[in-house]
């Protein structure tokens, strides 16, 4: 076994020191406020360095080397097989990204390559590369030297430039990074305070750091949270702690397309340690990756439409810390409440919406309200209970009975003529498409009254229903109709507001702590119980899926 | 152009942050300028998108915003106000403000329509009664109604303090502000954006020009309330809002990639997009090249002074668009 050697850092970008901790020269206190930190985030981004730091060790070229074999060594359509690929990448990932020691009961090693052996048992082929990987292993843990450890344990002895904390990426995978379980504390066992692991997005929001130490390959990385450390000026210094067997690829933001106009500044380019080519190591990072997200969505690959009007949308796939997972709508919201559980925060109850976030923008550790059980959005519902309550059963149907004679008049007629047809009447349509937006239910109605009586108008003329004057009392009924069943929903997000604050308020004085779901009930919401769930992963890619899909919770298995 | 560009003092204007004096950084006063810019040229020939990506989004909505208002005061043109107030359907309601005994006292009223007297037009409105004052008909004419500052949201005693601050702002921060814009009919400028995040970075941060003259950052904006009642010349609308986005206006600011995507939903003359580093995406992009397929480079008026640089912390490009190129539905 061979110790590490010491490597010059190669930096690339110089600027002459990190900027002062969001504070202006001229501010007396020495508390950043926002805007001093924003503009620290600037000139940080304008000088920032990348330096890679390269530790020879060559057992991780015969642990990569093992791990390799194993990968080509099995058949990757049988089950079992699959899992001991995915193994063997786990232990090869545990180890060089990992800076606990090696020793460390947390990595799994132990357990990881009692399941290989179990495996190579029945696939000869794997046998040996088996073995050997497990005397590896065991040596190093014997050993129990990590060079690794030891480099950012050096560095953050190291006097640092300012007094802002240096961050550790500990989020180098997106899902769950191996070497990094959840349990690793920066004072435990980095034994500073100084230092923060940086998992998620939200924690580089107000951030600012002296030094950022990128532990391994990021190429798997949240895209929001790299991009934010690398290029949002986080901090000025970043070093990118690789051993020489590990490949390192950098992603880059997209170029803009460039105009005769700010050319020179745009073209101002940005060097920082190139990507390695391709090697079959990088292939057991991407499949290791993908095959993840693939095991999930090859269990909701019978997802069939529930009816005309189950128009397709784009989802997003989120698994939750109970083993459940569910798309959500790409660009849709949903309630997110982490901050103003974890806070206790004052929050303003005069606001009328409920707190919601981007389902783009989830990431792991966020808390989201979901129906338990049933299916589709509930405040439809709720809504539906008001409804029913207030004497007007039926609102719904009635104020929306004109979508299924839509798309009776768009399947007869073709959606190019009917779209002609309104665009005859003023209506400013770019896509005909859209027209089963309207006849389906993503879109209760169009945005004016005026659209909508021309959409109806454009129908009657179409279907041979009548004369103009009951076309516009017809879409005069349903308009109004429309309003109220939207009211209907106004009261019902106000009313699901309302008892999610008073049971969240509940918790925080219980002082309960949610580690995967908490089980609410709310008024009015009968049809199925509410949760409060954790977000353990999101998928970065969107797929298309019937809109009866989407909030549907199911148990994820994946192999 | 080069007059709009011009009129902005910049080397009088800096900040204040939680009471503090800050100068006005490099790239907050590029986007500054980019307001301008994008602003001027809305009065020009065609349509046109800047996208812009910075490290950070936080403050670049705003401060373009603070552009564009400067551009707008500078440019205001308050015959056009008075056509706009005579065009008014019968019917409308309005608020003005009156000084009497001392105190600014808050009207309204409802349009009758336009009345001519002697030759001269007069708006006729029918005035609200208070307490125990009789309804009562008034007749504005042009220059009357230009000073009150006839607006159709209602102006609080507070918001009026607001504004007063504000056009004394704007007045010593160009060297030939026009009168009345602030209390002019017409939003100028959308920023589509959530406007809590907008609005809390915006808290405890004022901008001064020169000693004297200093007005809080969002009352310079003069945000409209989400409901549209009250006066307003900046709109917040967030991403998820139905249908076409900016209704009116001549600037519209969509603040990150959720606003980005609704580029279609647009109608201002002047478009821009700001972006952080993970957001110029591929769907993003896609969009992007779409509309650059028919792109319109006449429709980017420079400067003749030239372009102003940008900061190392800022990227951007800029293409032209036809007037057609408007919203999606």
């Amino acid at each position: 076994m061979t110790q590490s050697k010491k490597r010059p850092v190669n930096h690339v970008v110089r600027r002459a020191g990190p900027a002062p901790a969001g504070r202006d020269a001229t501010r007396s206190n020495n508390v950043p406020s926002v805007l001093g930190l924003v503009a620290a985030h600037h000139l940080n981004a304008i000088g920032c360095r990348i330096g890679r730091v390269v530790i020879d060790f060559p057992p991780m070229f015969e642990i990569s080397r093992a791990c390799s074999t194993i990968f080509s060594g099995v058949d990757r359509d049988d089950s079992l097989q699959r899992r001991a690929a995915r193994d063997a990448w786990l232990v090869k990932s545990s180890l060089m990204l990992t800076a606990l020691p090696f020793n460390d009961a947390r990595l799994g090693l132990t357990g990881i390559l009692n399941n290989l052996a179990h495996v190579a048992q029945s696939v000869p082929g794997i046998r040996a590369a088996v073995g050997d990987l497990a005397v590896l292993v065991r040596a190093l843990a014997s050993t129990n030297v990590n060079p690794k450890r030891e480099r950012v344990l050096a560095m953050l002895a190291c006097p640092q430039v300012s007094d802002a904390p240096v961050a550790i990426l500990a989020n180098l995978c997106g899902s769950p990074t191996p070497g990094w379980p959840i349990t690793t504390e920066a004072e435990s066992d980095f034994g500073s305070s100084a230092v923060e692991l940086v998992r998620l997005r939200r924690q580089t929001r107000n951030a600012l750091f002296a030094r950022l130490i990128i532990p391994g390959n990021p190429g798997f990385a949240p895209a929001g949270l790299l991009f934010d450390l690398l290029y949002g000026g986080r901090t000025a210094d970043i070093v990118v702690l690789t051993y020489r067997a590990e490949r390192v690829s950098l992603p880059a933001p997209k170029r803009l397309p460039q105009d005769s106009y700010f050319l020179a500044a745009s073209s101002q380019s940005r060097h920082f340690p190139a990507a390695s080519e391709p090697a079959e190591e990088i292939q057991l990072d991407t499949w290791a990756h993908e095959s993840f997200w693939s095991a999930i969505h090859a269990h909701h690959t019978d997802v069939a439409p529930t009816s005309n009007k189950d128009v397709t949308v784009d989802g997003r796939f989120v698994l939750f810390a109970d083993g459940s997972g569910a798309f959500l709508p790409a660009d849709g919201r949903v309630v997110e409440i982490a901050d103003l559980f974890e806070k206790g925060a004052n929050f303003d109850i005069t606001e009328d919406k409920l707190p919601r976030t981007p389902v783009r923008d989830l990431e792991e550790g966020d808390l989201v309200m979901l129906r338990l059980s049933g299916s589709g959005d509930y405040l439809d519902d709720v809504a539906d209970s008001l409804i029913e309550k207030a004497g007007e059963a039926g609102l719904r149907g009635r104020a929306l009975q004109w979508k299924d004679r839509l798309q009776e008049v768009i399947k007869s007629h073709g959606e190019g003529v009917v779209a002609m047809k309104v665009r005859g009447l003023g209506v400013r349509l770019r896509d005909p498409h859209y027209l089963w937006a309207w006849a389906g239910d993503a879109v209760m109605a169009p945005q004016d009254r005026q659209t909508f009586y021309s959409l109806i108008a454009t129908m009657w003329q179409l279907d041979d229903r009548g004369s103009g004057e009951e076309a516009g009392a017809y879409a005069d009924a349903r308009w109004d109709e429309m309003d109220r069943l939207k009211a209907y929903h106004h009261k019902a997000g106000v009313a699901i507001r309302a008892a999610l604050l008073t049971r969240v308020r509940g918790l925080v004085a219980e002082r309960r702590r949610i580690d995967s779901v908490e089980s609410i009930e709310l008024p009015g919401v009968a049809a199925g119980r509410m949760g409060l769930l954790r977000v353990s992963a999101v998928d970065t890619r969107s797929r298309q899926v019937p809109m009866s899909r989407l909030f549907n919770l199911g148990k994820v298995k994946v192999t | 152009m080069e007059e709009v560009l011009g009129a902005l003092k910049r080397d009088d204007l800096s900040l204040m942050v939680d009471r503090e004096p800050m100068s006005i950084p490099p790239w907050l006063d590029w986007l500054v300028w980019l307001g301008q810019w994008m602003r001027a040229q809305a009065v020009l020939e065609g349509r046109r998108v800047a996208i812009v990506r910075l490290p950070s989004r936080r403050f670049a909505a705003a401060f373009t915003a603070v552009g564009a208002v400067f551009a707008s005061a500078r440019l205001h043109d308050d015959s056009l106000d008075w056509e706009g107030l005579l065009g008014l359907p019968p019917g409308t309601k309005i608020f003005w403000r009156e000084f009497a005994s001392g105190r600014s006292i808050r009207w309204s009223g409802t349009v009758v329509g336009l009345r001519q007297i002697d030759g001269g037009d007069f708006m006729e409105v029918v005035v609200e009664a208070q307490k125990k004052a009789k309804q009562s008909t008034r007749l504005f004419g042009k220059t009357a109604a230009l000073s009150y500052g006839l607006t159709l949201g209602s102006v609080s005693t507070q918001a009026d303090e607001r504004l007063a601050a504000a056009e004394r702002l704007i007045r010593a921060a160009l060297t030939d502000a026009a009168q009345g814009w602030m209390r002019s009919p017409a939003i100028e400028c959308s920023i589509i954006t959530e406007r809590s995040s907008f609005l809390s970075d915006l808290d405890g941060l004022a901008i001064r020009a020169g000693p004297g003259a200093e007005a809080s950052c969002a009352d310079l904006l003069v945000i409209a309330d989400s409901g549209g009642r009250s006066h307003g010349k900046t709109r917040v609308t967030p991403a998820r809002s139905d249908g076409v986005l900016d209704e009116s206006g001549s600037i519209t600011i969509l603040d990150g990639a959720a606003a980005a995507v609704r580029m279609g939903d647009t109608c201002a003359r002047s478009v821009v997009i700001l972006l952080d580093q993970s957001e110029y995406d591929e769907e993003v992009e896609q969009l992007i090249q779409t509309f650059l397929g028919f792109a319109v480079d006449a429709h980017i008026h420079a400067p003749a002074s030239g372009m102003k640089a940008l900061p190392g912390s800022i990227e951007a490009f800029v293409f032209g668009l036809p007037l057609q190129s408007r919203s999606r539905i």
